[in-house]
């Protein structure tokens, strides 16, 4: 009822010129975080990153409750787009990118500051219908793959064709959300995308051509960023936010939580035993590191460059500028995990 | 286990060994016989470790075999499963409505009251006495769409719409009719597989809304106002009609920070019965009709995206009836020209469409005479909107629950009609004197996905009174779902 009459009310209070909006105050009344990604059938939860662990554990509320300050989620199915629309409409404060919605969005002039990473390599997996004959990329030459325009997955393609010789111009490569292009390998009006193989080997219906684990330039690394505006006016809350952050990728790259985050990730409806092949040899702590070290830096320079080079942008996006550490400096200073991760140089190598 | 006992009986024996004991008597005499006793120790303490260490072991393979799966426990999944399955086909086969292709049943609903401060005699049907307010269901469609042919590589579908919609029968009677209202298949010539850079160009056969304007495109759930614009529905925009329609954009503007896609050039051309709903064509002419619209190339960041201007045209003839049901006109004119501005950039939004009409009609009841009635008609809106409803980030957010962003978008309208700016036809009273201007303000509430109550106060205001015609204030609510 008083969400009635305040949606009811605020019209005509607006119209009549009354302060609703409040007096100024030194915290926000909610924290709204974007993330692009959402669980099996639309639900609200995700799993594979430590941020998912975050929300999947309460820790943020836990933070926050004592001031009040209201967490508010967004898992958007519709990725990393939805979350720049949101953005761009002032509907959230923090936002969660793969490469390259974040930078299509920052080319456009959204306003952030990268403050974290949330997670970098990973498995890749190239799914051909379960009768083909492929061995090779090479030998799909000429015939249909899919790929989700516009999504992160475009840049992986890109990648993967350019390391084996190929390019976009050797097949017919139409755009397919993701449910279309596995319904599409089932029936065999594709030849082939990426996706994740386990629900379409488990019917039968597909298989892996191609497996690639932990490649440090193929898949990129996950983003978390702050508005500019909302940085500007609370760099306090950002500052224990991303305290709470640092503190959950540290207890997510402990091998001893590595069940118990298979367990949480469930939740969002992917099954536990795919967390597991799909993690299965992953180091946690390189994985789950938050660092902006160098790799992340050349990657995200290079990501931008093959943004400009597909013509996925019209408008270059400097790096260096849009990087904000300090949040993450004084976060590893405070916690005492100065050295807990091992930073990476420019090629994914470690540094010490 | 049996690794386990092995090592323990080791270990015991060790301790109980009699030499280490007669090493440490001589200890304090001997000093080899100390290192020998500490290298001893040593070893006891490595193999207490080791000890520890197979210990825990098997704890891990005991539990790791307690946890593992026996034949019982995949049987009891096993029937489970079964179980599930044969559920699932017995629900499919006695609950499931099904159809030979995938389908959509839809529908829209409206229930409204209005009330104005003026007694009237219009409506269906027209009062006995003096009426002042009435509830009313203006609409209530049930339809289904599909497609007819799904192409999972290019995207070029055949798709289906098919819609009834109850009217009131004009006899006075408590009965109402189902009329057709969409019946067309629609095909993609042109690939939407191809992401948002595509162009698109789909034709459209059968019965269905003419792509004239911004308002008479626009489907019954999606019109912004309770009342409809004036102009189009006095011309017969609003009206379905019959024939075969190409619609189609060129070079969009994809921003792919948001997918944000900008046709630069909209367009549509068809060819009509130009006889309205549910009838064969009422002479040899057919009608035309067309439109083009360009839209700003911005980002989606920009406060410029989603500003169009639009032009279109209706090129048609109809018949002129005489005194007698005799014919004047076969083929007489019936023109309509319009122009719109689009732009929508939440919270804010403004239309803005004008018209011109130019209709032959009998000059007097009783005349063999034809002329021209040239009317024309502007309508304003503006909008603000409270709440998140027409953000789609915001609005497809996952979530658990049926909670839906609750949204008021506020709205003020001006809306003008002149039915004949010519010298007066049978009918229609010539130089502008049957003029109209409304004014309305109003609001809709979307309180759940597909429902809202919109209320709205409109001010008719005719710029020459006449006793039959005046100036009145009418408050109108409705509530509209749509499923």
């Amino acid at each position: 009822m008083k969400k009635f009459l305040r949606t009811l009310l605020l019209p005509l209070a607006v119209l009549a010129g009354l302060p609703v909006a409040g007096f100024a105050q030194d915290n926000p009344a909610e924290i709204r975080l974007g993330i692009s990604s959402a669980g099996v059938g639309g639900k609200p939860k995700t799993g594979s990153t430590y941020l998912a662990n975050v929300h999947l554990r309460g820790l943020l509320e836990n933070e926050f409750a004592k001031d009040g300050i209201k967490i508010v989620w967004y898992f958007f199915p519709a990725a990393g787009p939805a979350t720049n629309e949101a953005f761009s409409n002032k509907k959230i404060d923090f936002g969660h990118h793969g490469d390259l919605p974040m930078i299509v969005g920052r080319s456009t002039g959204l306003k952030h500051k990268i403050i974290l990473v949330i997670s970098r390599f990973g498995p890749l997996y190239f799914v051909v219908p379960a009768a083909s004959q492929a061995k090779t990329l090479a030998d799909l030459k000429g015939k249909t793959i899919s790929n989700f325009k516009g999504t992160n997955q475009q840049l992986f393609l890109a990648r993967l064709l350019r390391r084996n010789g190929l390019t976009e111009k050797d097949f017919r490569i139409i755009s397919q959300d993701g449910y279309a292009s596995r319904t599409s390998l089932a029936t065999g009006d594709i030849d082939g995308t990426i996706t994740t193989p386990w629900s379409l080997e488990s019917r039968g219906v597909a298989k892996r051509l191609i497996e690639l684990r932990d490649d440090k330039f193929i898949t990129t690394p996950s983003t978390l960023w702050v508005g500019e505006e909302f940085e500007k006016k609370y760099p306090h809350i950002v500052q224990r936010l991303v305290n709470v952050f640092v503190k959950a990728a540290q207890w997510s790259s402990e091998e001893e939580n590595r069940e118990t985050q298979y367990k949480l990730w469930a939740q969002s409806g992917n099954a536990y035993e795919d967390y597991k092949h799909d993690w299965e040899g992953s180091n946690l702590k390189v994985r789950h590191s938050p660092l902006i070290d160098d790799y992340y830096i050349n990657i995200t320079k290079k990501a931008v460059a093959e943004s400009l080079e597909f013509k996925l942008i019209r408008r270059d996006v400097t790096v260096d500028d849009w990087i904000e550490p300090k949040y993450l400096t004084t976060a590893l200073k405070e916690l005492g995990l100065e050295n807990y991760w091992t930073p990476l140089d420019k090629d994914g190598n470690p540094v010490r | 286990m049996i690794r386990k006992t092995m090592i323990a009986v080791a270990v015991s024996s060790l301790l109980a060994s009699p030499s280490v004991f007669a090493d440490n008597t001589a200890r304090s005499r001997a000093p080899d016989a100390d290192a020998r006793a500490q290298d001893l120790r040593r070893q006891i303490e490595t193999l207490q470790q080791t000890l520890d260490t197979l210990q825990k072991q098997v704890e891990t393979l005991q539990q790791e075999s307690n946890e593992k799966a026996t034949t019982s426990d995949v049987d009891g999944v096993r029937t489970d499963l079964e179980n599930y399955k044969y559920d699932q086909e017995r629900q499919y086969e006695r609950k499931n409505a099904k159809s030979m292709r995938d389908t959509t049943v839809y529908g829209t609903v409206q229930v409204r009251y209005s009330a104005q401060n003026r007694e009237t005699n219009s409506g269906n049907p027209a009062p006995n006495g003096v009426r002042y307010n009435t509830f009313d269901v203006p609409t209530a469609l049930l339809g289904v769409r599909g497609n007819l042919y799904k192409d999972y590589v290019e995207g070029k579908n055949l798709e289906y719409q098919f819609s009834l919609s109850y009217g009131k029968r004009a006899d006075g009677s408590n009965n109402a009719n189902f009329n057709l209202q969409d019946a067309f298949v629609r095909y993609n010539f042109l690939p939407t597989t191809d992401g948002l850079e595509g162009n698109r160009l789909t034709a459209t056969l059968g019965q269905q809304l003419l792509p004239f304007g911004i308002e008479a495109q626009a489907a019954e759930d999606l019109r912004p106002t309770i009342n409809l614009a004036t102009a189009p529905s006095q011309l017969g925009l609003f009206n379905r009609q019959v024939g075969l329609v190409f619609r189609g954009d060129l070079h969009p503007f994809v921003d792919y920070a948001a997918n944000y896609r900008a046709p630069l050039f909209e367009y549509a051309l068809g060819v009509i019965n130009g006889s309205y709903s549910n009838k064969l064509d009422n002479n040899n002419g057919k009608a035309v009709v067309g439109r083009g619209a360009f839209t700003l190339p911005v980002d989606y960041a920009s406060w410029l995206r989603e500003l169009k201007i639009g032009a279109s045209f209706y090129k048609g003839s109809k018949v002129v009836a005489g005194t007698s049901s005799t014919n004047l006109e076969s083929h007489g004119r019936n023109d309509i020209y319009g122009f719109d501005i689009y732009y929508n950039h939440a919270p804010y939004g403004v239309t803005y469409e004008y018209w011109q009409g130019r209709t032959d009609y009998a000059v007097a009841a009783d005349s063999t005479q034809t002329r021209e009635a040239r009317s024309d008609g502007h309508t304003l809106t503006l909008f603000y909107t409270f709440g998140d409803q027409f953000f789609n980030s915001v609005k497809s957010a996952a979530k658990f629950d049926d909670s839906w962003p609750q949204s008021i978008q506020t709205f003020y309208r001006f809306d003008a009609f002149n039915p004949n700016r010519n010298r007066a036809v049978s009918g229609i009273r010539g130089k502008g004197l049957d003029a109209q201007h409304v004014h309305t303000l109003g609001f809709n509430w979307f309180f759940a996905e597909t429902t809202k109550l919109q209320f709205g106060i409109n001010r008719y205001r005719y710029l020459h009174e006449t006793d039959a015609r005046k100036d009145y204030t009418e408050v109108q609510t409705q509530l509209q779902y749509t499923f």
